[in-house]
């Protein structure tokens, strides 16, 4: 019994110890918001972890992570429950579609594929356990996410070939040109908004416009671009023939970790496979 | 109002213009997350207090985008009427700050 711990425990003790830095301080403060309601998780985290950079000191940095984890409980415990989800009006839900099918237009597309889009991206947020709210927000983020095409020029939308480099900032700014114009519908959820804004973003941090990384893009955000790049490849383009279901399951998988989250991808490989 | 609470809205209204998040309020107040956060979340969820995310390119900064806070105008209101009460007494325990 000694020596197992002098060989195995002890040395594990003392490694665990010397590493403990700043991974276990994001560690600790990722459990931390575990603590919190889910409506309020992805928005702690990401400011958490951000102060976290400042805190000098790897041992104050643990502590400060400790703090969270009292910030967390405290918070969850003040915070009223989430409001009752109330399923929209028949108007609300019609004039987000409309809005959704002017998009889509634009670009001389059918509605077909947003409608599978939106039954994808729903499957994959039931599997993560999204709530309702969240759900709605995702449904309607999906519908939503390129009505910045509205407001591209139709020689960079409609450009058969490759787009040069100004072309593509023009083709770039649709994510804020969109954001802004759906700012205008009050009472569009925050996280609808996120997708609108955030749905080029790569999980390894080298997407745009704000070059988030992992699990800084709030969790809607993640299940909508894998569900937009999967659509994407199994679709026709001006640029491109359609995919097969394998060929774009196994072109995500080498993009797994990359621009996609791993986790919703291996997901979202389970539910069409089953579909396929 | 605690004190805690006092001391964050005193280094929001001190500078209001200034770009206030978690760990810069901690430095100035000396009030540590396990305190800090949850007074923010109170404030916010009375409308004292709006916060945004930082508008930057993680990429190019080198950092992610923090969260600010900023007072509003009721928070303003709010703040000026509760350290005016207390000006005499807490002036020297405010601007004694402190943290990390």
């Amino acid at each position: 019994m000694k020596a197992l711990f002098l060989l195995v425990v002890l040395p594990f003790l003392l490694t665990e110890l010397t590493e403990f830095g700043p991974a276990s301080a994001r560690a600790i403060v990722r459990l931390a918001a575990r603590l919190l309601p889910p409506h309020l998780r992805d928005r702690h985290e990401r400011e958490w972890l951000a102060d976290l950079v400042d805190v000098p000191g790897k041992w104050w940095k643990v502590l400060w992570a400790l703090g969270t984890c009292w910030a967390a409980w405290t918070i969850a415990r003040e915070s009223p429950p989430e409001a009752p989800f109330e399923a929209p009006s028949a108007l609300t839900e019609g004039l987000i579609r409309a809005y959704a099918q002017a998009s889509v237009r634009r670009s001389f597309q059918t509605g077909e594929h947003l409608e599978a889009m939106v039954e994808l991206s729903t499957r994959i947020g039931h599997a993560f356990h999204l709530s309702a709210h969240e759900l709605q927000a995702l449904r309607w983020g999906t519908y939503l996410h390129d009505i910045g095409k509205l407001e591209v020029p139709d020689a960079v939308l409609l450009k058969p070939g490759v787009l040069d480099p100004l072309e593509y900032q023009i083709m770039r700014l649709h994510v804020q040109k969109g954001h802004d114009l759906a700012t205008a519908i009050t009472g569009l959820p925050a996280a609808t908004l996120e997708i609108i804004l955030h749905h080029h973003e790569r999980y390894d941090g080298t997407g745009y416009p704000q070059g988030l990384r992992g699990e800084e893009i709030p969790m809607p955000v993640r299940i909508f671009t894998a569900v937009d790049i999967y659509h994407a490849l199994i679709s026709t383009r001006p640029y491109k023939r359609a995919w097969s279901h394998e060929e774009a399951i196994q072109y995500m998988a080498e993009e797994s970790g990359r621009s996609l989250d791993p986790n919703v991808f291996s997901i979202l490989r389970d539910l069409t496979a089953k579909s396929a | 109002m605690t004190l805690p609470t006092l001391k964050v809205i005193h280094a929001l209204l001190h500078d209001l213009d200034g770009e206030h998040y978690g760990f810069s309020l901690s430095r100035v107040t000396g009030l540590k997350s396990g305190t800090l956060y949850p007074i923010l979340s109170r404030l916010e969820q009375h409308g004292l207090v709006r916060s945004h995310w930082e508008p930057i390119d993680p990429q190019s900064a080198g950092r992610p985008a923090r969260r600010l806070y900023h007072l509003t105008a009721s928070g303003i209101k709010r703040a000026q009427l509760e350290l005016a009460q207390f000006s005499t007494t807490l002036t020297p325990v405010l601007s004694l700050g402190g943290g990390l």
